[in-house]
């Protein structure tokens, strides 16, 4: 116990006289709740920035098939956006998405339309690697709504010619 | 829609003699007094979500109402959309035994000409 005191005196009568810094292995860490407010970390919870994203690729097959139209017309609109915040090594995922296509035909105009809503965590299992690599894992939990219809002409031999609308209104789906 | 005629002891296909075979809402009479036959395609109605049918055959007069579902189906970006009977059902029948073997009216595209049977009745 003489020992422990004695050792403990010097490095601290030595530091005091040097000012020289710590080593590492003799470095405190003080809890941040006893700090003054000056000196208090952030919490490493604190989101530090929201990542906004669109779907390229269903943007441009939209445009491939419809040229500009797939921009300035509702009935091809083909779209996805997603953001997402984070929350230390947890990401809060949002997604949403619409579609809206007709198709027109000699004798019928088909009409398909739906939107689809995801939101769930990310888990970065890399959030220390210095490149910003990131491996993770997450879950969603999406719903979605759509419905389609159909106009068309027909030819029948037995109730003679006529036309007919048929649709499928108001699906909803939900899952993870 | 193709109603075929069984034997309800054997289960083998049965020839049945119609007299005549009506449909309503239609004036057209599908069969008048035909030999005996086995299978008949009954005409499905665009425009609505049921049909009767009024049977006068060997065995009396039977009237058989079949319900269906109407629904809109996307074949594919370039075969564009069809309209599709589905969901084949009995509302009512006069037959000795009835039973729909299968309830979907889709087109075999391999073989359009061919109507696959939908409606088993027994006599």
């Amino acid at each position: 116990m003489k020992i422990f005191k004695f050792l403990i005196s010097l490095l601290l009568i030595t530091h005091a006289a040097l000012g020289q810094e710590l080593p590492d292995s003799l470095q405190v860490d003080i809890p941040n709740h006893l700090l003054p407010d000056s000196l208090k970390k952030p919490s490493k919870y604190l989101p530090t920035g929201v990542r906004i994203g669109m779907d390229l690729i269903s943007f441009g097959q939209g445009v491939e098939t419809n040229g500009v139209r797939a921009i300035t017309q509702a009935d091809v609109r083909q779209w996805k956006f997603s953001a997402d915040i984070d929350f230390y090594r947890y990401f809060l995922n949002i997604e949403y998405g619409i579609f809206d296509r007709q198709w027109d035909a000699p004798n019928s105009t088909y009409i398909n339309k739906g939107s689809f809503l995801k939101i769930g965590p990310d888990v970065n299992f890399l959030h220390r690697d210095p490149d910003q690599s990131a491996l993770f894992i997450g879950m969603r939990y999406a719903i979605s709504n759509y419905e389609d219809n159909l106009q068309y002409n027909y030819s029948n031999v037995f109730w003679s010619d006529g036309s007919d609308f048929v649709e499928n209104s108001s699906l909803y789906r939900k899952w993870i | 829609m193709r109603l075929n005629f069984y034997d309800l002891e054997s289960g083998d296909a049965s020839a049945i003699r119609i007299n005549s075979l009506q449909v309503l809402g239609s004036d057209s009479v599908l069969f008048d007094g035909v030999p005996d036959i086995t299978t008949v395609v009954l005409p499905i109605n665009p425009q609505a979500d049921s049909i009767s049918v009024f049977f006068d055959t060997e065995l009396g007069s039977d009237t058989l109402i079949i319900g269906y579902d109407r629904i809109a189906r996307l074949i594919s970006e370039e075969c564009g959309a069809e309209a599709v009977y589905k969901g084949i059902y009995i509302i009512r029948n006069d037959f000795d035994s009835i039973r729909v073997f299968n309830s979907s009216a889709e087109i075999n595209f391999l073989e359009p000409d061919e109507v696959n049977e939908n409606i088993q009745v027994f006599n």
